[in-house]
Parts: structure tokens; sequence; C-alpha cells
């Protein structure tokens, strides 16, 4: 039996909130499992009214050594310290993985979506918010084909993005993932409700269930929206 | 696929909102078969208004902007097709004021 490789690229605010359910739901959902975390940057204080941690450490380091503490008997665990890159997206991203995608970039998400389509068969749910809305885009590539639209084909502002991967970023570049942070705060709930549909997407998808491509959702009118199309569809 | 239209603020500056109709319906038809009105959809919210109709986009906008969050910058549809300002709206048309995607994690 091959094992399911599962990829979660982000453990920040949505990805340190869908990272533990995942895992507990792979561990006793799959026989044999593989997650990866992989994220470049580190805890940050001004986060902790967000996200869970003791030190200013790497966050997939971190959030790979708490899982250990439970599910390492259940699921292989990986931790990768790095920004996806140009360099490194072919070795990260490959062939039949399950990628949850919970990065605070568009170039990220181009980088990540223009990979995807390059392969057979892979499964994208990527995630994104501002304060109180946002929406998680599921893409489905199966035998070389789009069951679903890719992120860059929804969306052109991430087809052409205007800010930058951090991992390609110079460290005084004011577009970079730290500014953007300071500049925008974001709110624990909406995190919170991003991960829940990212995981519940994920579940549908395991149903055959999926009949949509983007999902959107406001923790302040209560609403959740699934969509097949961006613009043009309620479902 | 369940009604995934689901209504709230029910009073606005243009009138009553219309309950959800419970059928699925395609945009790029229109709002057909459903309550008398014009269906406002943005991002996650969906809405339909019983007093819309031969207004235009450009005069409704500021005042979706607090019942539905509607930016200034979101490009319109109606029925699918993009329009500008000062498209006047129809019964039973649906308005799309399109959503980005989320850009934090």
């Amino acid at each position: 039996m091959s094992r399911l490789k599962v990829k979660m690229i982000g453990a920040g605010g949505i990805g340190g909130y869908l990272v533990e359910p995942l895992a507990r739901f792979l561990s006793f959902t799959e026989d044999q499992c593989e997650l990866t975390v992989i994220d470049g940057d580190k805890y940050e204080s001004r986060n902790q009214e967000r996200q869970r941690f003791k030190e200013e450490e790497n966050k997939a380091a971190h959030t790979v050594d708490m899982l250990k503490e439970e599910f390492d008997r259940f699921i292989h665990l990986r931790a990768k310290p790095e920004y996806i890159t140009p360099d490194n997206v072919i070795t990260f991203i490959r062939e039949g993985d399950i990628v949850f995608l919970c990065v605070d970039n568009h170039a990220t998400r181009k980088l990540v979506s223009d990979r995807c389509k390059e392969l057979q068969n892979v499964v994208l749910i990527s995630g994104g918010n501002e304060y109180t809305d946002g929406n998680v885009i599921f893409y489905l590539r199966k035998d070389g084909e789009d069951i679903t639209r890719a992120p860059t084909d929804i969306f052109p502002e991430i087809d052409d993005p205007e800010d930058q991967n951090p991992g390609v970023a110079s460290t005084d570049d004011a577009s970079g993932c730290e500014a953007e942070t300071q500049s925008t705060p974001q709110l624990l709930p909406t995190n919170f409700a991003i991960a829940s549909i990212m995981l519940n997407v994920y579940y549908a998808h395991t149903q055959d269930k999926a009949n949509f491509e983007q999902v959107y959702v406001d923790i302040l009118t209560q609403c959740m929206r699934p969509s097949n199309t961006a613009s043009t569809s309620v479902v | 696929m369940n009604d995934q239209e689901r209504s709230y603020g029910e009073n606005s500056d243009f009138g009553n909102a219309a309950n959800p109709s419970g059928s699925q319906q395609n945009q790029s038809s229109g709002n057909q078969g459903g309550e008398q009105g014009v269906k406002v959809v943005h991002g996650a919210n969906v809405q339909t208004f019983t007093s819309l109709s031969g207004r235009t986009v450009g005069t409704v906008r500021p005042v979706l902007r607090d019942v539905m969050n509607v930016t200034d910058q979101s490009s319109a549809l109606v029925n699918g097709q993009p329009v500008g300002n000062d498209h006047v709206l129809s019964d039973n048309d649906t308005l799309e004021f399109v959503k980005e995607a989320g850009t934090k994690g």
C-alpha cells in the first residue's frame, strides 16, 4: 500500500489551528500517512494572541515537535523549516500529494498553484482570510485534467500577485511577510473558521462530495457559501 | 446541493430582504424562479432586496457597503456579465460584487 503524502505549507494563523485536528484525522483514517509541515518563518511574540507557542522558534519545527508527542505512533511526521520558493517547490510538492496551503501571501499561492498544475494527480486546498471573512479554494487535478480550477485561474490577484514570497523577498523589503503582518492585523476566530473549513473540504473530497471549487465564509454574518465559480454562479 | 442562500439583516435602506427561496439558482441566467427583487451576492453573503429594481449599481453600492461589506473597488457583475456603475438593475437580476481571495493566513 502506498503512503498518503500530505503537505501543510504555513503553520501560522490558519495552519496552527488546522494541523492538530488534521493530524488526528489522518491518524485514525489512514493506514499509511506522512504529514510534512513546511514553514520557514518563526513565531513572533505579537502573534501570541492567535498562535500557540512558547518560544520564538521555527513554526514547522515547533509544530511537528508538538504533534509527535501524540501522533508519532500513527503517522510519519516531518518538519521542513523552509519557505516554499521556486528553487524547492518541485522537491516539496510531488505527484499524488494532498497539499494544505495556509500562507499569508498570494505570491506563494501562485507558486504552489502553478506547481500543482504541472502534476497529473494532486489535491490543493488553499485558505486565506481578511479580518472577519475569507475563502478556501479546492483545486483537484486527476489524471492530468483539472476537475476544478486552479487558484490562479479563479483569482487574477493570485495569478498576478502584488506581494512577494517571503522566501524570495529581501530582508529589508517593506512588502515582506513581517511588514505585511504588522500592517494588517488578523483575528483568531477567522483563522479558526478557515482552518475548520479546510478540513471540512478535505473530508468532502474523501467522500467524493466536494462539488465546488471554493467556499466563502463571513464570521460576522455567520454565512458560508460554496461556489462553483468565483464570479458567475451560486452553486 | 442543499440551499446555500441565507438572508440576514432583514431591514435596510432598500426595504425588506426577501426570504431565501431554497431553490438552486444559477446567476448566469439571472435570479429566475426566485422571489421578486434583485439578488445581491458578495463573498459568503447572499441577500435578495425587493426595492433595487430601477436603481443603478453605483447608487446601491454605497449602502451595500454597510449591509454586505461591499467595497468601492469590488467589480460588479449582473447575471454573470461585467457592468459599470451606470447599469440599471431589474427585478430578477443577480448582482454580484466580486470578492477577492483572502490574503492572510
